[in-house]
């Protein structure tokens, strides 16, 4: 760390590290490249403790944390700590029936469907109505057995995971990391019809094969889902203030994957036509959401070239950056260490890549560095590569 | 024709009792229906609300809408 930044108080760095992310995606050339990390479970093997003992108890995870940002000046984490509701489900007795689940070494997620394509719109009608009346009863089995007593313990371990989630707030101020993006302006995150189909309702498989055979019942659940989840966020963004919300580093944060899955002409009418009003609504506020496009994005890039410079910025997984950058010199990139280079390469290749990174596409602004895809495995990364990229991205300065 | 009328209700009486015995041996033999009552919580929101005045400290209630909404979130999609 640069020793400006060093002899920073927290809050003084949390305000300088959202500047330097700020003025990355507003195409000025920050004092340096701010580092944005996709670490999610990675952290808890370099903290030497396997993901079984970390998941289920909240001191740990919290240690694990701790001890990853004593190591790695990172200036946003993603996670930092609080994905993490197995005690709550736990507690319920979900076992088998949880779709999320770990071991030692993995925490996974099994694709699911709990909405079939012709009840669709009776979900969208009042979603916790569904998953109180339907979803959850079909989900486990002895769902209408469990004990006031059992439920008594689901609130301990819900009310606890609200607390622990406070807690790594307070730990992550400590360390001045800055916020990456707010809520959805309404509630929770922001969402479209067509990925809450592919992510929870349908799953990926029962998706793809909706796209062929009920097109027209699809088309009306994303209608719906429009209508009701986001128009009222449009609303809510037009209304408010210019400008960017400088608690954040982004105004937003999007997560894009069904793109993967959808041909042109389902894209075009399942996605863009929704997806398009709200980045307009950002843009038109000069505000800069970020996106991840896990997969890619490179097929359906033509469709954001017309954004202004400085409302956009898309954090890449498998597309190449230099590729993103010629086709869209609009957009931000967030991304450019692959888990290839750092698990296998040595610090200083790392290190060569990174200055070329930034270099080539960050000296004027438009870049941002992080890993492309969340570091979730043991050998994702190796802890001296990691640290050498941060040694040497936290004190590369930029010439202005 | 009036004997053929006699014959042809004592036979379907005769069925009749039989059918009726057969019934009620059935009804014997059988255990007894289960007679569970509803889940008095398996209704949204009345029942849910129901279930969480019952699992939340009284000091939590007032943001008792917004947390029983991402309690259901979390179980649902966990």
């Amino acid at each position: 760390m640069r020793e400006v930044e060093k002899n920073m108080k927290p809050k003084e760095l949390k305000a300088y590290r959202t500047q330097l992310f700020r003025d990355a995606e507003q195409w000025k050339t920050p004092d340096r490249i701010p580092h944005y990390g996709n670490i999610v479970t990675w952290k808890i093997f370099d903290a030497g403790y396997t993901i079984d003992q970390a998941m289920t108890n909240f001191d740990v995870m919290k240690e694990t944390v701790e001890k990853f940002l004593e190591k790695y000046p990172i200036d946003v984490l993603i996670d930092i700590g609080i994905r993490n509701q197995f005690g709550v489900t736990e507690a319920f007795g979900m076992g088998e029936n949880g779709y999320y689940y770990y071991d030692k070494e993995v925490v996974g997620i099994n694709d699911h469907d709990y909405c079939p394509v012709d009840r669709l719109m009776e979900y969208i009608d009042n979603k916790y109505k569904y998953a109180w009346e339907v979803a959850l009863p079909e989900k486990i089995p002895d769902f209408y057995d469990k004990s006031i007593d059992t439920w008594k313990n689901v609130w301990k371990a819900y009310w606890d995971y609200i607390m622990f989630i406070f807690k790594m707030n307070k730990v992550t101020g400590a360390y001045g990391l800055a916020n990456g993006a707010p809520n959805n302006p309404m509630k929770g995150t922001i969402n479209f019809g067509i990925e809450e189909a592919e992510s929870n309702l349908l799953g990926i498989k029962k998706l793809s094969i909706a796209c062929r055979r009920n097109f027209d019942q699809l088309k009306e659940f994303c209608d719906a889902w429009n209508e009701k989840e986001t128009k009222p966020i449009i609303e809510k963004i037009m209304a408010g203030e210019d400008g960017p919300d400088m608690k954040y580093c982004f105004d937003a944060s999007l997560i894009m994957l069904s793109q993967n899955i959808l041909n042109p002409k389902q894209f075009d009418e399942l996605y863009w036509c929704y997806l398009e009003p709200l980045l307009k609504a950002y843009e038109a506020k000069g505000k800069c959401p970020r996106i991840f496009t896990e997969g890619k994005i490179d097929m359906y890039a033509d469709h954001f070239a017309d954004f202004k410079k400085g409302s956009l910025a898309f954090h890449l997984e498998n597309d190449d950056p230099w590729a993103i950058r010629e086709k869209l010199p609009n957009v931000c990139i967030i991304g450019g260490l692959t888990t290839q280079l750092l698990g296998t390469a040595t610090p200083e290749e790392c290190v060569d890549y990174t200055k070329k990174l930034i270099d080539e596409l960050g000296s004027e602004g438009g870049f941002i560095l992080s890993e492309d895809k969340m570091l979730w495995y043991r050998n994702d990364c190796k802890s001296e590569n990691l640290k050498a990229v941060c040694e040497f991205v936290s004190t590369y300065e930029l010439k202005k | 024709m009036a004997d053929e009328i006699k014959t042809e209700v004592a036979e379907t009486a005769q069925v009749t009792e039989e059918k009726t015995v057969a019934a009620e041996t059935a009804a014997e033999e059988a255990p007894a229906a289960e007679t569970k009552p509803a889940w008095p919580y398996a209704s949204y929101p009345e029942g849910y609300n129901k279930l969480l005045n019952k699992i939340m400290p009284f000091w939590a209630r007032p943001m008792k809408k917004m947390m029983g909404d991402l309690l259901i979130r979390v179980l649902v999609d966990g």
